[in-house]
């Protein structure tokens, strides 16, 4: 039982804190990853060193379509239906957000530091977290043009957008009894770039014909160094930490509770926050003689001196928290290889609402399993899971969509979810 | 492992493979939106160059347009003052160094043999009384005067040959023969007999060489000589000689190849009239801009050093003046050169050699100080080799041409006497711009003025006779003379006064000829707006001058004056109060257009676009813009016959004025096509129709607060591009 805590245990640091955990003893199990139930418990495993590759992307929302969204991130023309069928599911309050991340883990096998009480783990990794909420006005206004809000006025109040790309190196610590799992790691980490758009207030009344338009904003615009945002930037840095505790309950189940990322970024004195609080009517762009129209009356004006008109730019070095994950799982081993897995997970990133998964494993000819999953909350509402894991050699596979419904239905639902994770043990 | 690789690089696939590398969305939105606005006054729509305000703050066009103008770039034009010379060398000096040769004593005993010759040999120093001797001669001597010439073929020219005696006896006789070396073809040069010459003295003999050739290396022989016996017994010394001196003199070559010494091998001094100044006479001008050309033909086979002065010009005290070389010819082939140079800012006598008692100088070494001339400056080329190391051939009848003078010449200033002509000015005729953009319809002005302004720049009076002034409307083929009483008659013009008068040089005298409805048909003259004024008029110079002054006059003082900057000046000052009544008045014009196509504007649709006019001129507008290209042909139309309807007005008193703006709306659709067009248009042409609000024949001002706003907006589809 010992393996399949450290196993799952395992999994769970990877998926949610990209934090290794393992025991010494021989008989350790691998195990599955915090969406899904152990399904290696059949095989035996030495408990030696072990490198560990992940990679998972996923994008949800509550009202754009998986296949806008593709439209909209892969090119081509977004037509007529497109948008009426995520025009049809907005609400005045609409989210989408996501993550992608890619990494490579070393973990030392048997506990070598410390009296032999921990092993350790080294990590390095690349991690992309982005989150919008926006106003279906400001879909409508984006995506159809203002005409449909002629004498009318285009609501843009709370709308936010926070984006942050980084990398990281890691160490953790890996303890582990009969009784518990524990893991304890910090990871350094590097700022590529940042975005923090927020508009408290804003919205732009169309007159008649077009006269003039009336533009209210109210809000910030914090980003990173713009000049420099390619993968080598160094625009910032932090420190995450990382922590798990894996309890092991009497009935064949465990407890599991973690915090991962838990800490902050220093982006450097390039970071420019723009302030913007203005209302401004525009009638036209004004010429001296209208007999007179060439190209250099337009020279100088650019929607970048525009908004700079109306705007206050300061740069200065600022603080911010990381994208932090807590979570709570419950797993339960039954017979026969069908397992059980719960989860309910909380992201301090945008407009995250508490999400809530429940799956199931079934066992698969030849020791595969097959996990089936479903949930609701986070930047989408409606999540469905479905993956496969088993041996292959020497390496354990795990892969599948941990969010499957925008592939299904790409009209209809707008998550997506990817997940390509191999453990290889030497 | 190697699987575990494998998939390491699926999952690096998986990661950054998914997505294009440049991926563009795209959708269709529907905008409205304002483009641009604009507010124009009178001064925007007229230029506020032209348009001023009245006391009452009613407006008025004002403009002033220059009918004719002449500085003295016209009253003195003098064309290109250059002078030709040619000339080929007549003389040419060689050096004065001479060939000589000695033949002593000794050399003498050694050809003479028998008892006499060894015993003078073997008694040097001894006593003896020398005996006669006869027929002493000699073999050839090789004679060379390489050090100095190598050939000369002589067309006049002298060989002196001198003997100097310095043997103890006396020569009675000595028969000589000089002859070009025998490998030089060996032709006599001279040949004779010298008489007596005595001991310690010495003989001249000349021998013209007409004709001949002398070369370097000549042989010269003693081909009888006698001498006489001493008187008494003298110390024998066999050093004691018989010495040849030849010298060349007076050489005309036909042709020598020589180490030639410097010398001078022409020179030339004129005097040069300006030309076209007939009547005219100056004694001196300030020279504005101007050039020295200097053109040179030389077939001399050596470097001729030139110089090129114009006594007559100075700058600062300093002459003008050029020194450079003409490089060798080669053989049978003539060199050239060409060079220019700037001629400004001096003064230039033109009192002939009349200069000579300034300079204290005979320049032309005529023997004399000449007297005063006028229109005249002198100039002075001169041309020299320079002796050198290195044999030169020269030839009689080697040619040097010389092109020179002054070209280009523009006068700053000038005095004198200009002379009683009388200046034909015209027909001619002026492009008038302020009506050009008129083109059908009519306006009835309630005034016009104009003022017909001529100014005398001049130092003489003039007297000025207008023919005729008419304004010529080219479009509707009418034209319309202008008449009034005062230019009938011609109008005198005082000299201007030689006091400057802020930044001129001078203080111009003016007459003006105000013409108004009341005396002339000045109002019926505009009203045909004139795209073009034809005149004729006649200017007559001096008129107060009956008897044109003699040079001394000119000299001591200069009737006449003029300066570049100022002369005479005909124009007309026009002033149009701006109440009127139109009638249907068109207006054209074409305007500079240029929008060019950009990742912006790739996204139009078709779309409509409406122009919103606030208008506060009395009067309505019906407006048609034309897109042109680049050979201002018509492409399309933005939209034609646009209604904007006059301000609203009210009767204050018995004036109209404008009450309030009046709004309205033009629109007009831009499908993707029509947009394609206004890409590619160079040119919009806008014509416009006005007709002033006010009923009746009432005159209606405007004034400097009307105005009008436009403002452009739209309602099209655009389609969004984002590139991700």
């Amino acid at each position: 039982m010992r393996k399949k805590l450290l196993v799952f245990g395992i999994a769970i640091t990877i998926v949610n804190t990209n934090v290794f955990a393992q025991e010494n003893e021989e008989d350790v199990e691998k195990g599955n990853l915090s969406e899904m139930l152990d399904t290696y418990s059949h095989y035996d495993v030495e408990p030696s060193p072990s490198v560990w590759l992940l990679s998972n992307a996923e994008v949800n929302s509550t009202a754009i379509t998986s296949a806008f969204y593709t439209k909209l991130y892969q090119g081509g023309f977004i037509d007529q239906s497109l948008k009426d069928q995520v025009k049809n599911r907005l609400t005045s309050n609409n989210l989408l957000g996501g993550e992608f991340n890619s990494s490579i883990y070393y973990h030392s096998g048997s506990p070598a530091l410390f009296k032999n009480k921990f092993s350790y783990a080294i990590s390095l990794g690349y991690t992309i977290d982005f989150a919008a909420k926006f106003s279906s006005d400001l879909f409508n206004f984006t995506f159809y043009g203002n005409k449909s809000f002629e004498n009318k006025t285009a609501d843009f109040s709370d709308t936010r957008f926070k984006m942050m790309t980084s990398q990281f190196v890691g160490f953790s610590l890996i303890q582990s009894s009969d009784k518990y799992y524990l893991t304890v790691g910090l990871n350094l980490i590097k700022g590529q770039n940042y975005y923090d758009f927020s508009v408290n207030k804003g919205s732009v009344y169309t007159a008649p014909s077009g006269s003039y338009l009336d533009v209210v904003a109210n809000g910030s615009f914090v980003r990173s160094d713009t000049t420099h945002n390619d993968f080598t930037s160094f625009n910032g840095m932090g420190a995450g930490l990382n922590l798990i505790y894996n309890r092991h309950l009497k009935d064949n189940s465990n407890l599991v509770f973690s915090a991962s990322n838990v800490g902050a970024m220093y982006w450097n004195s390039a970071t420019v926050r723009t302030n913007v609080d203005t209302s401004v009517q525009f009638d036209g762009l004004k010429v001296d003689n209208i007999f007179s129209i060439q190209d250099s009356l337009f020279t100088n004006v650019s929607g970048k001196n525009v908004f700079n008109d109306y705007t206050h730019n300061s740069s200065a070095s600022r603080l911010t928290l990381l994208p932090m994950t807590f979570r709570a799982d419950y797993y339960k081993y039954f017979e026969k290889g069908f397992q059980f897995l719960g989860s309910i997970q909380y992201k301090n990133w945008g407009s995250y609402i508490p999400r809530a998964t429940a799956t199931l494993g079934f066992r698969l000819p030849a020791y595969w399993y097959l996990h089936v999953g479903a949930g609701y909350g986070g930047y989408g509402q409606a999540h469905l899971s479905l993956g496969l894991s088993g041996m292959v050699g020497k390496t354990y596979l795990m892969f599948g969509s941990s969010d499957c419904l925008g592939f299904i239905a790409l009209n209809k639902f707008s998550n997506e979810g990817l997940y390509l994770k191999a453990f290889y043990h030497f | 492992m190697n699987k575990f690789l494998t998939l390491l690089a699926a999952i690096v696939v998986l990661s950054f493979g998914c997505r294009r590398d440049i991926a563009e969305s795209s959708w269709n939105t529907q905008v409205v939106t304002p483009l641009i606005k604009s507010s124009m006054s009178l001064d925007d729509l007229l230029g506020d160059t032209m348009v001023q305000k009245n006391n009452d703050n009613s407006l008025k066009v004002v403009y002033n347009q220059h009918l004719y103008s002449a500085n003295t770039d016209s009253l003195f034009k003098f064309p290109d003052s250059t002078y030709t010379y040619g000339t080929s060398l007549q003389t040419l000096v060689l050096s004065n160094d001479s060939v000589v040769h000695s033949i002593t004593l000794g050399q003498i005993a050694r050809e003479q043999g028998g008892f006499i010759g060894p015993f003078i040999l073997s008694n040097q120093g001894v006593p003896f009384p020398f005996p006669a001797m006869t027929d002493i001669s000699s073999s050839d001597i090789a004679m060379d005067g390489g050090a100095f010439f190598e050939s000369v073929d002589v067309l006049t020219g002298f060989l002196d040959i001198r003997i100097n005696n310095n043997l103890p006896v006396d020569i009675s006789l000595l028969d000589f023969l000089l002859k070009n070396d025998i490998l030089l073809g060996g032709d006599t040069i001279a040949s004779g007999t010298f008489p007596l010459i005595p001991s310690g003295g010495s003989q001249l003999m000349s021998f013209p060489l007409d004709g001949k050739s002398v070369k370097s290396k000549m042989l010269g022989k003693i081909i009888k000589m006698n001498t006489d016996a001493s008187v008494g017994a003298v110390p024998i010394d066999t050093n004691n000689a018989v010495t040849a001196i030849i010298k060349i003199r007076d050489l005309k070559p036909q042709s020598a190849t020589a180490y030639f010494p410097g010398q001078e091998v022409f020179k030339k001094i004129e005097g040069i009239k300006l030309s076209a100044l007939s009547k005219m006479m100056l004694n001196e001008i300030k020279v504005k801009s101007g050039e020295v050309h200097v053109e040179v033909f030389s077939s001399i086979r050596d470097t001729i050093f030139f110089h090129y002065e114009i006594p007559s010009a100075s700058s600062g005290g300093i002459p003008f003046q050029v020194d450079t070389f003409v490089p060798p010819a080669l053989p049978n082939s003539t060199t050239s050169f060409s060079y220019t140079y700037p001629f400004k800012d001096y003064t230039l006598n033109l009192r002939g050699f009349g200069i000579e008692d300034d300079l204290g100088e005979d320049i032309n070494g005529n023997g004399f100080y000449d007297p005063d001339t006028v229109n005249t400056f002198v100039q002075k080329l001169l041309g020299s080799i320079k002796a050198k190391n290195q044999m030169v051939t020269l030839t009689i009848g080697d040619t040097f041409y010389v092109n020179a003078g002054l070209r280009a010449l523009v006068p700053a200033y000038g005095e004198g006497y200009i002379g009683n002509d009388t200046m034909q000015i015209g027909p001619s005729s002026t492009s008038l711009s302020v009506f050009n953009k008129m083109v059908s319809g009519s306006v009835n002005f309630e005034d016009v003025k104009v003022d017909l302004e001529v100014t005398n720049g001049l130092g003489a009076k003039l007297d000025v006779d207008v023919d005729n002034i008419t304004a010529v409307n080219t479009k509707q083929n009418n034209s319309l003379a202008l008449s009034n009483v005062t230019i009938s008659s011609p109008i005198s013009i005082d000299k201007a006064l030689k006091v400057p008068q802020g930044q001129l040089p001078v203080t111009p005298q003016k007459v003006v000829i105000s013409l108004d409805k009341g005396n002339s048909n000045i109002d019926q003259f505009v009203e045909v707006f004139p795209d073009r004024i034809d005149y004729k008029m006649a200017v007559r110079l001096n008129s107060d001058i009956v008897t044109p002054p003699t040079y001394t006059d000119v000299l001591t003082s200069p009737p006449n004056f003029a300066y570049n900057s100022t002369g005479v000046d005909v124009s007309m000052n026009i002033e149009i109060p701006l109440s009127m009544i139109a009638q249907d008045l068109v207006l054209a014009d074409t305007i500079d257009f240029s929008i060019t196509k950009s990742d912006a504007t790739q996204g139009y649709q078709n779309g409509t676009f409406t122009l919103l006019t606030n208008n506060g001129f009395p009067f309505s507008t019906e407006v048609s813009i034309y897109m042109l290209d680049a050979n201002n042909n018509v492409v399309d139309s933005i939209f034609s016959h646009g209604n904007i309807p006059a301000a609203n007005i009210y009767l204050d008193g018995a004036e109209w004025k404008v009450s309030s703006k009046k709004s309205s709306e033009i629109t007009f659709p831009v499908d993707v096509t029509k947009m394609e067009k206004l890409f590619n248009a160079s040119k919009l042409l806008v014509i416009a129709k006005f007709n002033t609000a006010q009923p009746g024949s009432d005159y209606i001002k405007v004034y400097t607060d009307y105005s009008i706003d436009f403002k452009l907006a739209g309602d099209f589809g655009y389609q969004v591009r984002v590139k991700n």
